[in-house]
């Protein structure tokens, strides 16, 4: 494994070695030496019972965190001396020139899993969010000069430390580059470089190692020489890849290719034999986690001249923010599955015997949406508290938590205690009628309500009408709310409970009540693009399953087809099963919109009164759709055109059945139909969007015969299109008179020719005819012996 | 060798002397049958016939197809009406 180098622009804030410049809000600050991810020393913070820890270094000067983020590294050595994360049990602090004004971040606490596992964790975190707490005026991030990281403690250490801290940087990007293909770089030959080959100067942190074959990555990391000649060639083989739960920029969590005068190369799992028996072994698994921060992962291999890309055997799950690979060719993916991942564009990479599984997700659409302050109370009511972190209702209000509407899962503010740890936010463990028990975190007292305790759902999003049950909302799920004035509303987050009317999250501190005007939006995190897989021009994928695209709303597709320009397009061997839509054309639409169109039934034409179809984008082969006229026969789903005359006006279609004369009046139009031939298996059938039409492979066949009733061998028979000439079958009979050929594409008129003159054998008159292939298509011809040859 | 004195320009349909070739004289007949057995190959089966039997030793040039005074004059025998009648896809 070759070792990598990295290549960053991220500047240190403290690394960590020195308490020179740190503040610490209790107790006493001391460089700790047992504990460290860097160096020698971390900055070790004690733990004091109820109360806000930790510390904050201050800079030389003011920094401008815009369009950064802070890598901090973190560790609780005691899990569980801080409170939970609804109580805002670990913090990141940022502060201007005065301290005192500071703006906070939760990023964990005692039920987060890195604060629970006991084990070092970069924090990699975007300052454009929205502060969570604040003290004073809060800071802008264009000019920080404190940033640190403070705890709530919930009980006394009497030696130790609750948290350290290590080095801290801020920045934009980290890279490696290097290996060969002999010798790549690969997660563990990462991870060694980083920890172990420069535990000084690196410690970058964006691959970290769990266990043997599993590796974490914490936000964007970079494969390549953006700027430079340094060649790279990464490997992953049989390896989990896991994305962290970060509270990073909602596109920062991804593997980025880059490349500029050199060469990258990015291999995932090993590619073996040629052609159609080349399958993809070894590939390791893709998947994030993130359950608190609701960050998705994406993809980025396509970056312009990438020399190789490869995806074999490899299984990438819940990539919500996609996959992209190289818009050229010589790049492969076999062998490869894509489950509940957002759009994958696959450019013109080679795409065999993969599978496309799961797209499809929650989305309210433009919806009348609020956040609703207190959207589930007990309203004033007594409550006594117990140390053991219930909270038992004894009187007022319903009588029941679960007829209030509370749920396991939903993190609740409690107010009206008289003990000040009774009240905050927690979120809910068990609940019954009259007791609710909630997660451990700041230590409870034991005390008899008075009758002034509330317990409420601070915020959560409403509406009136519809259902978010029925949208396809489940808890767990991350999501991207839009359109919503308050903008800390618009945060991406995760779901905790959902009911019809009401959906819960994690994290509402944020959150401010809102009515909204109508045009509100939430979904399930991820990309934009309805369809699993989106098609272009050059696209070349074969042999391919498209299995059970959908969701609630039942508007899932498997490939999205936004091009039409090349239709008729071919699907070879792509099969499709349970999808909500087999395609969703979403192609710019070759249109006439409405215009005035005269049909002429006899001669098969639709003249319009200005205008030109070539000019809108028609062509000769193309299968349209009319609507529009009086006459129902003249409003056709699917006819093929055969010519385009009259400079652009007349359409002439190949088959006339069902039109009727009829003079336009202005609101006719004619649309093009991305058409698609289905060969070898290829089963697509529904489509939504811009009209699609599917042609399945028929048979050509051609008997021919003499006079006398027998078969004549090794005549030659030929079929050509009308509409563009193009052959569709030339073939010599066989011994029992017969040719055959396959043939895929727009149905429509034909012109048949069978000749046999040669010297030396029997001679015939050449016959020639015309048809109309609307199907299988099969023709028996006779023909008279030339005795003038 | 027929095939070495006459020219067949498909594209323009147009029967030519070729001029490397031997200057002998043919029947209309034999034109009639060396043209056919060019038509019935697999990569002319696009193209229209350029001839066809009107009767015993008859024979007519159909589908816009013309042929080279200095070719005519090297026929003889038979009859070929010059006069273009075309047929579809023939």
């Amino acid at each position: 494994m070759a070792a990598p180098t990295f290549v960053h622009d991220l500047t240190t804030i403290t690394d960590g070695e020195t308490v020179t410049g740190w503040t610490i809000l209790s107790g006493m600050i001391a460089l700790d030496p047992d504990n460290k991810v860097q160096s020698a020393n971390s900055i070790g913070f004690p733990a004091t019972l109820n109360t806000l820890c930790g510390g904050y270094f201050t800079m030389a000067g003011d920094v401008d965190l815009t369009g950064k983020h802070l890598f901090i590294w973190v560790f609780v050595a005691q899990p569980g001396a801080v409170a939970s994360v609804a109580a805002g049990g670990v913090r990141v602090r940022v502060a201007g020139a005065t301290a005192t004004n500071f703006g906070e971040w939760v990023v964990g606490g005692n039920d987060a899993p890195w604060v629970s596992d006991g084990k070092w964790r970069l924090v990699v975190i975007d300052p454009s969010r929205p502060f969570d707490f604040t003290g004073g005026t809060p800071p802008n991030i264009n000019a920080i000069r404190n940033v640190g990281v403070t705890y709530l403690a919930r009980i006394t250490l009497m030696f130790g430390f609750g948290l350290n801290i290590d080095i801290m940087r801020y920045g934009t990007k980290v890279a490696v580059e290097g290996g060969s293909d002999a010798d790549p770089i690969t997660l563990q030959s990462i991870y060694d470089a980083d920890f172990v080959g420069d535990p000084v100067n690196n410690v970058f942190g964006l691959v970290t190692k769990n266990r043997s074959g599993v590796f974490e990555i914490n936000g964007e990391l970079r494969i390549g020489d953006e700027s430079g000649a340094a060649n790279t060639v990464f490997s992953t083989q049989g390896e989990s890849i896991f994305f962290q739960d970060q509270p990073c920029a909602l596109d920062y969590l991804k593997i980025l290719a880059q490349e500029d005068t050199g060469t990258t190369k990015i291999k995932f799992g090993v590619g073996t034999g040629a052609g159609d028996a080349r399958v993809g072994l070894s590939g390791s698994v893709v998947d994030r986690i993130n359950g608190l921060h609701g960050r998705e992962y994406s993809l980025d291999l396509n970056a312009p001249g990438l020399t190789l890309v490869e995806l074999f055997g490899t299984s990438i799950l819940r990539a919500k923010r996609g996959v992209q690979l190289p818009a050229a060719a010589g790049h492969e993916g076999v062998s490869t599955t894509f489950a509940a991942c957002g759009q994958v564009d696959i450019g013109q990479a080679a795409l065999r015997k993969c599978i496309y599984t799961g797209h499809g997700r929650a989305d309210t659409g433009a919806a009348d949406l609020d956040v609703t302050a207190s959207a589930v109370t007990t309203g004033t009511i007594t409550v006594n508290a117990n140390v053991a972190n219930t909270y038992t209702r004894t009187a007022g209000g319903s009588g029941s938590y679960i007829t209030d509407g509370f749920e396991v899962g939903m993190v609740v503010l409690m107010a009206g205690f008289t003990n000040a740890t009774n009240n905050g936010r927690k979120r809910i463990l068990t609940l019954t009628a009259t007791v609710m028990t909630v997660e451990a975190s700041q230590t409870m007292v034991t005390e008899t309500g008075t009758g002034d305790e509330v317990i409420r759902v601070e915020f959560a999003f409403t509406r009136a009408s519809g259902s978010f049950i029925t949208d396809g909302f489940t808890a767990g799920m991350a999501i991207d709310v839009s359109d919503f004035s308050t903008a800390a509303n618009n945060m991406s987050r995760v779901v905790t409970n959902v009911q019809a009317t009401k959906l819960f999250v994690r994290h509402d501190l944020t959150m401010a009540a809102e009515s909204g005007s109508g045009n509100e939006r939430i979904k399930q995190a991820g990309i934009d693009g309805i369809g699993a897989l989106l098609w272009n021009e050059s696209i070349d994928i074969k042999s391919t399953s498209f299995l059970g695209n959908t969701n609630t709303l039942v508007t899932a597709a498997a490939i999205e087809h936004p091009v039409a320009t090349s239709s008729p397009y071919t699907y070879d061997a792509l099969t499709f099963s349970g999808n909500d839509f087999d395609i969703n054309n979403t192609s710019t639409a070759v249109d006439t919109g409405s215009i005035t169109i005269t049909v002429a039934a006899t001669a098969g034409t639709l003249t319009r009164s200005a205008g030109s179809f070539t000019t809108d984008g028609f062509t000769s082969g193309m299968t349209i759709t009319a609507s529009g006229f009086t006459n129902p026969g003249n409003n056709f789903e699917t006819k093929t055109i055969d010519t385009i005359t009259g400079g652009g006006t007349i359409i002439t279609v190949t088959d006339n059945s069902d039109l009727v004369d009829e003079t336009g009046d202005g609101d006719e139009r004619v649309q093009g139909n991305v058409t698609i031939n289905l060969t070898n298996g290829s089963d697509a059938s529904t489509s939504k969007g811009q009209p699609v039409t599917f042609l399945s492979a028929v048979s050509l066949e051609i008997r021919v015969k003499d006079t006398a009733n027998d078969p004549i061998n090794l005549a030659q028979t030929a079929i050509f299109r009308v509409s563009d000439n193009a052959q569709l079958m030339n073939e010599d009979t066989n011994a029992s008179g017969v040719a055959q050929a396959g043939y895929t594409g727009a149905f429509g008129g034909i012109y048949i020719r069978v000749r046999k003159s040669s010297t030396g054998d029997t001679k015939y008159i050449p016959f020639s005819t015309t048809g109309t292939i609307s199907g299988d298509f099969t023709l028996d011809v006779t023909l008279q012996e030339d005795t003038n040859a | 060798m027929i095939e070495k004195d006459f020219k067949i320009d498909f594209k323009g349909k147009k029967v030519s002397l070729s001029p490397k070739g031997s200057g002998g004289d043919y029947q209309v007949r034999e034109l009639y049958s060396f043209l056919m057995d060019k038509f019935d190959e697999p990569g002319t089966m696009k193209y229209e016939v350029p001839i066809e039997a009107v009767g015993k030793g008859k024979f007519r040039l159909v589908n816009g197809w013309m042929i080279e005074d200095k070719a005519l004059r090297h026929l003889k025998g038979g009859n070929l009406t010059l006069s273009v009648e075309p047929l579809n896809h023939s």
